[in-house]
């Protein structure tokens, strides 16, 4: 069976494959972001999704607490004697 | 997270589980541009002899008395569901062994390496999965010595090189 062609990008005009170009960096840029700030982005992206399943008239999405994500542990206090 | 973390930390000084990590699609935040997703994937090894029947019921009531609540077999970190999965083959397993602390909100979190991420996501094989193979290779910064070496002993190699000449 012949392998599936690769996508060529070559024939699109100039001003798409700049386009497309220019996304790609972007999705490079977003991979160097620290963590925190990739995670504060994935919950965005939850709330674009919870908003399209709405108002296209599917169930609601979960949407991620950022805050709650984010707090930080007390340590448990020492047992009384 | 970082109470969620310190929480299984708290388990594995019990004695409860011997390991954990995270994976998944969380866990890529640490390696590629965020993606979609809405759960946060632990996977662990349990400190049990291997004949002794799986249970998750001493972890999941670790968590309720830190104030969590449990809904099925998940548990709720505000409106986060952290599932926690007992790694279920040798590679999951290998991959939860050689997990990495990585730094995350002031702390450190336990995270699957992305060369382990790249072959659990090539043996799962769903569409999802192919699109995480895609992402890692593409942007996270692989050890391809290592990646080739865990993808020949856990036989994957060949669906590895297949997917690779399509991307």
């Amino acid at each position: 069976m012949e392998p599936p062609e690769k996508p060529d990008v070559a024939p699109l005009p100039q001003v798409v494959r700049r386009v497309l170009e220019f996304k790609e960096a972007r999705r490079k840029q977003l991979a160097q972001l620290p963590p925190e700030e990739k995670l504060r982005i994935l919950v965005e992206m939850q709330k674009w999704a919870r908003a399209a399943h709405i108002a296209t008239g599917r169930p609601p999405t979960p949407v991620w607490n950022l805050e709650e994500l984010m707090k930080r542990a007390q340590p448990e206090p020492p047992h009384q004697v | 997270m970082n109470a969620v973390i310190r929480t299984f930390r708290e388990l594995q000084a019990q004695g409860v589980i011997r390991a954990f990590a995270l994976g998944g699609a969380s866990a890529l935040v640490f390696y590629t541009e965020p993606v979609l997703t809405y759960d946060l994937d632990f996977f662990i090894i349990l400190d049990a002899p291997p004949d002794k029947p799986v249970s998750l019921q001493p972890i999941y009531e670790h968590f309720t008395r830190h104030g969590y609540s449990i809904s099925g077999e998940q548990v709720l970190v505000g409106d986060a569901p952290v599932q926690v999965l007992v790694a279920y083959n040798p590679l999951v397993e290998e991959a939860v062994q050689n997990a990495i602390e990585l730094p995350f909100n002031g702390e450190t979190v336990p995270v699957l390496t992305p060369e382990y991420l790249l072959a659990i996501a090539l043996q799962t094989n769903r569409h999802k999965d192919r699109e995480r193979v895609r992402l890692l290779w593409q942007q996270a910064s692989l050890d391809e010595a290592k990646l080739v070496d865990i993808l020949t002993r856990h036989e994957l190699l060949e669906r590895w090189n297949h997917l690779k000449s399509q991307m």
